[in-house]
């Protein structure tokens, strides 16, 4: 879920999220910063890929090629789910809209925001080889 | 959006940054569809949602604040089927409509969505078959 600032000081038009920020460049420019996090996670591979034998795998897609972010924007033609070795119902929704924000102070205002909320639910193959049936939500 | 945009919440990579990309498990009764009437609904409560305030922190991995989000995601109305493929999977189903109501609280700010004036930019319900399944 993606909030921009006030609808009064920042009209903003409809494409989608997905369009208006991840561009091919932002998401190159994150790779960098993501290559001193990736050596980083490397060290702490073994603890982390032994978190769980159901936890499922990443698609092999990305954003873009030579990011490391396996998901594709939610539109037709790409690969909705984001786990691998699935079969099962997929639901994809992009929504923009407007609503109210209150802070401590009870003050409101108003914002834009943009959502991509997806679940799959079904059959996969987890990190250890083996076959399970799982929901998994998408925010 | 991301020039202007003042919070973002979503579910992390796990492990990041090529893990899991904004995906967990959840239990099987928040979501059901019906991929014939292109119909579905996902509703959680609570979820912990961190926000990383934009969407190059998030991907860059960067901090994020403790928050939490709840979301009833309805998929209904006018649907045409809808259905591709490429080697490495597939996916049949509805393209149809959509409508989301979600909330948001973090310490000293709660956002809530209206239910009027939303915008569908992608709306579809269907069976996908990928890797070994495809």
């Amino acid at each position: 879920m993606r909030i921009a600032e006030s609808i009064a000081r920042t009209p903003i038009g409809h494409t989608h999220f997905w369009e208006r920020a991840m561009s091919r460049r932002l998401f190159l420019g994150t790779t960098a910063a993501a290559g001193g996090a990736a050596a980083t996670a490397a060290m702490w591979g073994p603890l982390l890929v032994d978190a769980s034998s159901v936890d499922p795998t990443p698609i092999p897609e990305t954003i873009f090629p030579g990011t490391p972010f396996h998901v594709q924007f939610p539109f037709a033609g790409n690969e909705l789910s984001t786990i691998n070795n699935f079969k099962g119902v997929v639901a994809v929704a992009a929504i923009a809209g407007t609503g109210t924000v209150m802070d401590a102070a009870g003050t409101r205002s108003r914002f834009f925001f943009d959502s991509d909320q997806r679940f799959m639910q079904g059959t996969y193959i987890g990190a250890k080889g083996q076959r399970h049936k799982g929901t998994f939500g998408f925010v | 959006m991301h020039q202007n945009q003042t919070n973002d919440f979503d579910l992390g990579i796990h492990p990041y940054p090529d893990g899991i990309f904004w995906t967990v498990r959840m239990p099987d009764h928040v979501a059901e569809a019906d991929v014939d009437d292109g119909t579905a609904s996902y509703r959680v409560k609570g979820l912990k949602t961190p926000d990383y305030g934009s969407l190059p922190s998030a991907l860059a991995g960067g901090p994020s604040v403790p928050a939490r989000s709840s979301f009833d995601v309805e998929w209904r109305g006018p649907s045409v089927p809808a259905s591709w493929s490429t080697r490495d999977f597939i996916f049949s189903g509805m393209q149809t409509q959509a409508t989301i109501s979600w909330s948001a609280s973090e310490a000293g700010a709660t956002w809530k969505s209206d239910s009027t004036g939303q915008t569908v930019e992608s709306a579809f319900v269907g069976i996908d078959r990928n890797g070994v399944f495809r």
